[in-house]
């Protein structure tokens, strides 16, 4: 819809105008159906808007075929050079926007986004329904005639406006409702008792919290037992396959094009190279190059019969459907509950760290978070650990935390949620941040969420949770509080289990991140130390006053 | 509802519509640069593919 569309007179229904009232020129007469119907067709126009400007978006995503690009190199670019990311981030936004103004426009006329756009719906509501900046008194619209009245209760009908994508997420929801939350401890029920548990300050952050985790789990289920993940092995394979009979197809027409010396072995042995093809058109290029013969003409048609090759080659790649791969919902519930119960009872908060981190931290008797560095210290910190401390991560950072509902002056020391089993169990939850780690007390001022708290972490799951895309505040959506954090690890974990299983690629979180807020170093309940480092760090306690103290605490991990 | 009210609400749908364009316009542009630069380095990338086998 464009503006110069939205300063049309508005509230006069067409048919008004022709009846020949007074609307029909200049002074516009507002009428209630008027007014109705203009808002219904803007929500049509809206939703309009959203699938034009998203369907543009698909075309430009399509490597053109005249370019004679390989699909996997195309879609290579997409996904890993953040295109695909860049590109979800917008049409979420799009989303949101669309959405937010539907409901707005809706709530003119008394009805609820998602209720069937172009509808009329009896408004529930003779209150005040702030639009925009401006709030506006409603009063509900008693009489209708009976025409009217009986044309709604038709058009009301939920199967009548249902799509087949509304049905299928309201059926998700039910199941999930039935006979996945319960088991998980996130029933609304579950909510409120959490919230009233929960200090003061965490409530907003343990509502919120149940959110982010149902849609975890329904993005869980979706991705793994409806649309599948794609086993990439597969799909490269099938790229190879469509590169070489394309090869095999296109070598003629290069025959009758340039005279060149090839065996028929050596051709068998090039197909059989996976960048065989490439090594083909070199061949031909380096025999009329050493001729001297290589000119415009040879280069044109070498363009011409590649571009050739690469659309043979798009056309003999199967549809990516081909390689989703997916699992009965019965048994993704199954193992998330089984997991849900292990996690429960096995699982540790760990801040890991390297030694002379360590022994720092014990020496100076605090925590200290990157903020509170020197500039040598963040020196050392750039040398040994290549991480950049710059005054726009500190600046990011800090708005991450503001956002994540830490106060101004809390300290946030970042750890994980780590298995206490397994991998974890002998490298912590973030091994790459140092070798040793750190087993915290529980504690309730401790938020998580569901990966890097200042990253975005791509997992199927993350991918298809509906994200409001803010580029500098990424944690909120994926935060989780207390136990709901425990489901975000089991389905983590499920997540990993599942996905190696079905593609032989283990796909999820880099870890569940832990934000502690002002730890103290008497929350250490225990230091695992792998054995390599066991005289390293005996050594340097003996140098500390309350060296003694510490070394009850070592807990070495044999090899 | 009365005259004043309809009014008021078609003056409320004029704010909503006005903000949804005024917010969508650079968003559709954004998402639209982004495809381009995609293209860009789909070309790029072409380019190079060809220069590597001639």
């Amino acid at each position: 819809m464009s503006v110069d569309e939205m300063e049309k007179p508005v509230g006069v229904s067409e048919t008004d105008a022709e009846a020949g009232g007074e609307a029909a020129a200049g002074e516009a007469e507002y009428t209630e159906r008027g007014l109705r119907e203009l808002v219904d067709q803007s929500i049509i126009d809206v939703e309009s808007d959203e699938k034009q400007i998203f369907a543009k978006a698909d075309r430009g995503v399509e490597p053109p075929a005249s370019l004679g690009l390989e699909v996997g190199r195309a879609s290579d670019i997409f996904e890993k050079e953040g295109f695909a990311q860049q590109v979800q981030a917008m049409k979420g936004k799009i989303s949101a926007l669309v959405s937010a103004t539907k409901e707005k426009l809706a709530k003119l006329i008394g009805g609820k986004q998602g209720e069937g756009q172009g509808q009329r719906t009896k408004p529930e509501i003779p209150a005040e329904v702030p639009i925009a900046d401006n709030t506006v008194a409603l009063e509900a619209i008693v009489e209708e005639s009976p025409s009217v009245a009986a044309e709604e209760e038709k058009t009301a009908a939920p199967e009548a406006k249902e799509t087949p994508d509304q049905r299928e997420k309201r059926e998700r929801k039910e199941y999930l409702e039935k006979e996945v939350f319960p088991k998980l401890g996130l029933t609304k029920e579950d909510e409120e008792r959490t919230i009233a548990e929960a200090p003061v300050e965490k409530r907003e952050v343990a509502e919120h919290s149940f959110a982010n985790v149902r849609a975890t789990v329904e993005a869980f289920m979706k991705s793994y037992s409806e649309l599948g993940i794609v086993d990439d092995r597969a799909l490269q394979e099938d790229r190879v396959r469509a590169e070489k009979e394309a090869f095999r197809e296109i070598v003629p027409k290069y025959r009758a094009a340039f005279n060149f010396e090839l065996s028929d072995s050596d051709l068998e042995t090039m197909f059989d190279d996976k960048d065989g093809f490439r090594k083909f058109e070199q061949l031909i290029y380096e025999q009329y190059r050493a001729a001297g013969t290589w000119d415009d003409d040879h280069y044109n048609t070498n363009i011409a019969l590649h571009n050739e090759w690469g659309k043979d080659f798009n056309n003999r790649t199967q549809d990516l459907s081909v390689f989703r791969r997916k699992l009965p919902r019965e048994e993704l519930v199954e193992a998330l509950h089984k997991e849900f119960d292990s996690v429960e009872n096995n699982h540790a908060i760990t801040i890991n760290i390297g030694w002379e981190s360590l022994m720092a931290t014990l020496r100076e008797g605090e925590f200290k978070t990157v903020a509170q560095l020197t500039p040598e210290q963040i020196e050392t910190l750039r040398r040994k650990s290549y991480r950049e401390i710059s005054s726009f991560y500190l600046d990011q950072r800090k708005k991450t935390e503001d956002l994540l509902g830490f106060k101004e002056n809390d300290r946030v020391v970042y750890g994980a949620l780590a298995n206490s089993g397994g991998d974890e169990g002998r490298r912590g939850g973030a091994p790459t941040y140092g070798d040793i780690f750190l087993e915290m007390e529980d504690d309730p001022g401790i938020t998580y969420t569901e990966g890097d708290s200042y990253n975005m972490n791509a997992s199927p799951t993350q991918n298809e949770k509906d994200f409001d895309y803010r580029p500098d505040f990424k944690g909120i959506k994926r935060q989780a509080y207390g136990k709901t954090a425990l489901i975000s690890k089991a389905v983590d974990n499920v997540e990993g289990s599942v996905s190696e299983r079905l593609t032989g690629t283990r796909a999820g979180l880099v870890y569940i991140e832990a934000q502690i807020p002002n730890p103290t170093l008497d929350r250490i309940k225990r230091i695992r130390v792998p054995k390599k480092f066991e005289t390293t760090i005996l050594a340097g306690l003996t140098e500390l006053s309350d060296g003694d103290k510490w070394k009850e605490k070592i807990s070495i991990i044999e090899e | 509802m009365d005259k004043e009210e309809i009014r008021a609400k078609t003056e409320a749908f004029r704010t909503i519509l006005t903000e949804y364009g005024s917010n969508l316009e650079p968003l559709e542009k954004e998402l639209l640069e982004v495809i381009q630069r995609y293209q860009d380095a789909l070309r790029e990338e072409k380019l190079k593919e060809i220069r590597k086998s001639i």
